[in-house]
């Protein structure tokens, strides 16, 4: 079991207790022989373990150097590093919302255009005819405008809007706090 | 002061140049820090040839790693946690061969016995140090022969600061305990 006050000890002799505990560390010695006993001896121990010296190099150091060079792998000074899939994902989703959100805007704003000048479907469909594509039957600009019905800009309500706003941003904002603590922890000091 | 500054800002321009692979840079790092990342394993392991073997691995991965390097903390601290964990790996697959001689005691005025004796008390240190267990044996040095703070240890090593303080008092209390002959004497 360790002592609470010889782990203070030991903080106390390398400097390194906040001067509240420094003064209760210094009160408890003065009435504490066992303390000032066991103080003493580590201060003798790190005097002690300070006699070993450094290692005597046993290769010079220009060969060590040079063995190590040799051992370098060529890495490009604009090499790509890859990313993880997490960080990708995490980085392609807004992105993809904030597309997808483009698209849906644009495909129904055309549609406006398109629906807003007589003939214009006609048009549109008489030329793809000629191509060989018999749409008779099936109007393309119809279909996306159903199947992108309850979107179309037309539907749209404010409130609608500042929540899509709101959940893209909260979603970014999760990447970014996600980003933050893998960048402040993992990434400096990862096991290599 | 400004030589201080002038140095780091050298160190800096080094770490940057080597990051985009230029391996003279790398050489100029290896050159300020070979012969502390040396002591470090050599300390931790107990024997000068695996020291060197575990401080190339540790370079070279070091700059396998570099890019990655974000000067959030001491470049020399990011090394010694490289070399640390290379002189660990080491040690699990080889036994140190035991090499005292290879470590330079006494002065040419030290008279025969003194350096006997001083060679024998070494000795017996490094053996003391090298029966800790690992975990206690890489924050012992860390702390006595590099001088790093509790936060330096803790992050070097990925450990809180609260695990630093029960490993180094659990490694003192231990090499106490082994070398209380030369406590008493003292």
């Amino acid at each position: 079991m360790i002592d609470y006050f010889t782990l203070l000890l030991d903080a106390y002799l390398d400097k390194e207790l906040p001067p509240s505990k420094v003064h209760l560390v210094e009160q408890h010695l003065e009435t504490c022989l066992h303390c000032q006993a066991e103080l003493k001896k580590r201060r003798h121990l790190i005097e002690l373990l300070c006699e070993v010296p450094p290692m005597k190099i046993v290769e010079p150091e220009a060969q060590f150097i040079r063995k190590v060079n040799s051992q370098l792998t060529v890495r490009s000074s604009n090499s790509w590093q890859p990313k993880s899939i997490l960080n990708i994902s995490w980085q392609m989703i807004p992105v993809g919302l904030l597309v997808l959100a483009a698209f849906i805007y644009s495909v129904s704003i055309i549609s406006l255009i398109f629906g807003s000048i007589p003939g214009m479907y006609e048009m549109i469909l008489g030329k793809f005819t000629t191509i060989g594509f018999d749409f008779s039957r099936m109007d393309p600009l119809s279909f996306i405008l159903w199947l992108f019905g309850p979107f179309q800009l037309s539907h749209w309500s404010w409130i609608s809007g500042i929540a899509a706003f709101m959940i893209i941003s909260l979603i970014y904002l999760s990447w970014l706090i996600v980003w933050w603590y893998q960048y402040n922890t993992a990434n400096e000091y990862r096991m290599v | 002061m400004s030589v201080n500054l002038s140095a780091k800002d050298e160190t800096t321009e080094m770490i940057l140049k080597a990051q985009k692979g230029d391996q003279q840079a790398f050489g100029e790092l290896v050159h300020l820090y070979h012969h502390q990342v040396i002591d470090v394993v050599y300390r931790i392991s107990g024997d000068a040839y695996l020291a060197d073997e575990a401080a190339q691995i540790a370079f070279i991965k070091a700059w396998k790693h570099l890019p990655e390097y974000q000067f959030h903390s001491n470049f020399r601290n990011w090394l010694y946690r490289i070399a640390v964990n290379s002189a660990l790996d080491i040690l699990r697959k080889e036994k140190p061969i035991e090499n005292i001689d290879d470590v330079q005691i006494g002065s040419l005025e030290d008279n025969a016995d003194m350096i006997m004796n001083k060679k024998e008390r070494i000795r017996v240190i490094q053996k003391a140090v090298l029966a800790l267990p690992e975990a206690s044996r890489a924050v012992i040095v860390l702390r006595e022969y590099h001088g790093l703070s509790y936060r330096e240890i803790a992050d070097t090593l990925d450990i809180s600061i609260g695990t630093v303080m029960s490993r180094l008092n659990y490694a003192r209390t231990k090499l106490a305990g082994m070398l209380a002959d030369y406590l008493e004497e003292t």
